[in-house]
């Protein structure tokens, strides 16, 4: 998969970069904001994806623009001594946790209507009850 | 899955961000490595080579400090051999400034002092500190001992000469310019039953050192008839002490020429 090359890509990049790239340890709740920013995006457009809607203008212009605010916002807690980076990582966690049990239930329904589809000629009656449950 | 023409639009982007989210997950791990580990950067290999490569850089110019001792003597040996009295005088004076000055392996009656750091672990609430052997422990022990009257000291065979530096580098103690470890053997040569009183009494060092000993951190003190001390093995140039001319007594000149 594009995604999981894509991760690994990053990882090595990261890996083979000089240690003095490695940003001081003052920045790393802009780097934890930033990776929760990252995993929200990608956990949206794979829902995205899945469900047929995605939309890549709404998926760039949503991963540049939850980051920059996410940097304000710790930018602006760092400066009044307030933790307000919280916010950003309770958001962005909540819509992870959500969008990823959209992705499974996605899934799950999917699965599901391929089994029944194989049995739907001979009943077609009950497929057409499940999927009025899966509608649910 | 999507439909076939749908499938690489989306993938692509979420790749690309799935890259930027890689860099981001292993800049953080690298970040608490190196907060953690403070030394563990990628040049700490390189300063343990550079470390290791001035060692023996060290080791090779203690070699030719011996060498040149070595001519040296081979020149008073036969300046003395030569025969008038006045160079005899000469020599065996310079000899005598070069033992009192720690340049010649002594030996005599004196004590060995033992310190082990403690075998037991700290338990959470404690502090780590008492139960190791620091560098003040030893710098105090080495003061007891000139002060209760030692003529010669010497730490793991590092003889204390009077510009020693006993100092904490990491988790080594840097005495005259060599790393030394646990256990500690500190030799003294002198008045072993004062210096053994003295370190004994009441304010002294086992009582300073009460503490640590509480820890499980162990000193023993030993007499011996004959102890046996190194010789300093590094050399001590003035560059920026000079006499002063306006004191003409001889006794400040003479150890002063002896220690070039």
């Amino acid at each position: 998969m594009w995604i999981v090359l894509g991760l690994i890509v990053g990882i090595i990049t990261a890996l083979a970069l000089p240690s003095s790239m490695i940003p001081p340890i003052s920045c790393s709740t802009y780097i934890s904001v930033a990776f929760l920013a990252g995993l929200d995006s990608v956990i949206g457009g794979i829902k995205g994806g899945i469900e047929d809607n995605f939309d890549l203008s709404v998926f760039v212009s949503g991963f540049i623009m939850n980051t920059l605010l996410a940097a304000l916002i710790t930018w602006l807690g760092d400066r009044v001594g307030v933790d307000l980076y919280m916010a950003a990582i309770v958001t962005f966690g909540v819509r992870i946790f959500n969008n990823f049990g959209s992705i499974r239930h996605d899934i799950m329904k999917k699965n599901m209507n391929a089994a029944h589809e194989s049995n739907k000629k001979q009943e077609n009656k009950s497929s057409a009850k499940t999927e009025a449950e899966t509608k649910e | 899955m999507s439909k076939n023409s749908g499938r690489g639009s989306w993938q692509i982007p979420i790749a690309i961000t799935c890259m930027l989210l890689g860099i981001a997950v292993t800049m953080m791990f690298k970040q608490q490595a190196q907060a953690d580990f403070p030394m563990m950067s990628s040049n700490r290999n390189d300063m343990i080579k550079m470390v290791h490569d001035l060692e023996q850089q060290k080791q090779k110019l203690e070699v030719t400090i011996e060498e040149q001792k070595k001519a040296i003597r081979g020149y008073e040996a036969a300046a003395g051999d030569s025969g008038t009295d006045m160079l005899e005088a000469m020599k065996h004076q310079l000899d005598t400034l070069r033992t009192e000055a720690g340049y010649t392996d002594v030996a005599g009656p004196g004590v060995t002092v033992i310190l082990k750091d403690s075998s037991k672990r700290p338990a959470p609430n404690e502090d780590e500190f008492f139960f190791r052997i620091h560098d003040v422990d030893i710098a105090t022990l080495v003061n007891e001992l000139w002060a209760s009257g030692a003529e010669a000291i010497s730490v793991n065979s590092q003889r204390i000469v009077i510009n020693t530096p006993i100092r904490c580098v990491g988790p080594t103690i840097l005495i005259n310019t060599a790393r030394i470890g646990p256990p500690y053997e500190v030799n003294a040569i002198g008045p072993a039953e004062e210096i053994e009183g003295a370190l004994k009494m009441t304010g002294g060092f086992i009582d300073y050192m009460s503490p640590s000993t509480s820890k499980g951190v162990r000193i023993t003190i030993a007499r011996k008839d004959s102890v046996k001390i190194p010789a300093f093995k590094g050399s001590m140039i003035l560059r920026h002490a000079k006499q002063d001319k306006a004191d003409k007594s001889p006794e400040t000149k003479k150890p002063a020429e002896a220690k070039k």
